[in-house]
């Protein structure tokens, strides 16, 4: 290893940093965001369908990707990070994982950023998502990343631009059908295999259904009880011109409005005892923040359903059946 | 905070927020107490909402 020339080389041009200085936010936002990129690069050419899928980690990606800092340095203005990778001794030739990883990535990382609509090899809609949340250094003082791969004799070379950006939210929006922007605090998804869904609850209004696809998954997950906004192609009612839902293209977390519907957030204490403990009512409303109800009327007419929509006949079924079937005394 | 306490089984949850006659009829019986319900009316509520997609 030559610690002058390291496998992974990455160049900041731009007024946020100087020669040889880059701020640790910048840093770990970004290291954060191309650590996903990658990851979920390489759960795609391993053949996931959709790479951002919760499940069990697969642990030969991440030791692959894995990379070290190995050194800051200097172009005159620029900040210039090198990195190795944590893994010392890789496969056969050919048959590299984590250099295909880091290829693909940054290969198609300048497809991706041209006009094009077709995604390139290791590509899926949570990799564009993991770069596009990269890019959003460009609008905090950053005006360029190269990017060099040393891992052949004629290395790799990568330019990540505020052009290329923009062309990658493109591609994330899709095709432009009556595409809105909501903004609000992301609560009660819903990640069930048929109709994954959550709800976005502005500071003032209604809250909005948003469906979403599993590429989407971990991005929404990850940006639960948070402030965002979303991009994507809406439903309205023709009558009020509400929108009843939205098909999610985009979603992106504004940090710098997290105070907004903070009220929507669980409130109360967790209680700190151990599962067997038995904590009295008092103290698990006082966990929960649950007051005595001063105006019961205030829950008239939020059941979701219709009057005669059958719920208690069904729940009096449900737990009378286990006792004709003989599972309950 | 109130010592009323009451425990409200999963039919009288749905009542309440139904409203209506039943709702009017339970009403007095708890306003102004502190309301819980028991994980299983969590599960049963949950059952519903599943039933009704």
């Amino acid at each position: 290893m030559n610690i002058n020339d390291p496998l992974l080389k990455i160049r900041f041009d731009g007024k946020a940093v100087g020669s040889g200085k880059i701020p640790v936010t910048h840093l770990l936002w970004f290291l954060t965001s191309m650590n996903k990129a990658l990851y979920r690069t390489g759960r795609v050419l391993t053949g996931e369908a959709e790479s951002v899928r919760r499940g069990p980690q697969t642990r030969s990606i991440k030791e692959e990707v894995a990379l070290d800092l190995m050194l800051l340095t200097h172009g005159s203005p620029a900040a210039v990070l090198g990195f190795e990778r944590q893994l010392s001794e890789t496969a056969l030739p050919g048959l590299d994982l984590g250099i295909e990883i880091f290829e693909k990535a940054l290969s198609g990382l300048v497809t991706v950023q041209q006009s094009d609509d077709t995604l390139p090899a290791g590509y899926d809609a949570g990799v564009l998502m993991a770069w596009r949340d990269a890019g959003t250094l460009f609008s905090q003082g950053i005006t360029k990343i190269n990017f060099t791969l040393n891992h052949r004799k004629a290395p790799l070379t990568a330019t990540f631009t505020p052009e290329g950006f923009t062309r990658i939210q493109e591609r994330i929006k899709g095709p432009q059908t009556n595409i809105r922007t909501v903004e609000g605090r992301l609560l009660m998804a819903d990640f069930k295999e048929h109709g994954t869904r959550c709800r976005v609850h502005p500071s003032i209004g209604e809250p909005v259904l948003c469906l979403f696809d599993e590429a989407q998954r971990d991005e929404v997950l990850e940006d639960i009880l948070h402030y965002v906004r979303i991009v994507g192609e809406a439903k309205e009612d023709p009558l009020t011109g509400r929108i009843s839902s939205i098909k999610i293209h985009d979603i992106e977390r504004l940090e710098d409005r997290e105070g907004e519907a903070a009220y929507l957030l669980p409130q109360g204490t967790p209680l700190s005892r151990d599962f067997w403990d038995s904590p009295t009512l008092y103290e698990l409303a006082q966990a929960q923040n649950v007051r005595p109800m001063t105006d019961v009327r205030a829950l008239f007419g939020t059941w979701p359903g219709e009057m005669n929509d059958g719920f208690e006949e069904a729940i009096d079924e449900l737990r009378h059946s286990h006792m004709r079937k003989g599972g309950l005394p | 905070m109130s010592d009323a306490k009451v425990v409200l089984d999963t039919n009288i949850v749905s009542y309440l927020m139904k409203g209506g006659p039943l709702a009017e009829a339970y009403a007095p019986h708890v306003q102004g107490k502190l309301l819980a319900i028991a994980f299983i009316t969590v599960g049963e509520m949950y059952f519903g909402a599943e039933n009704r997609n």
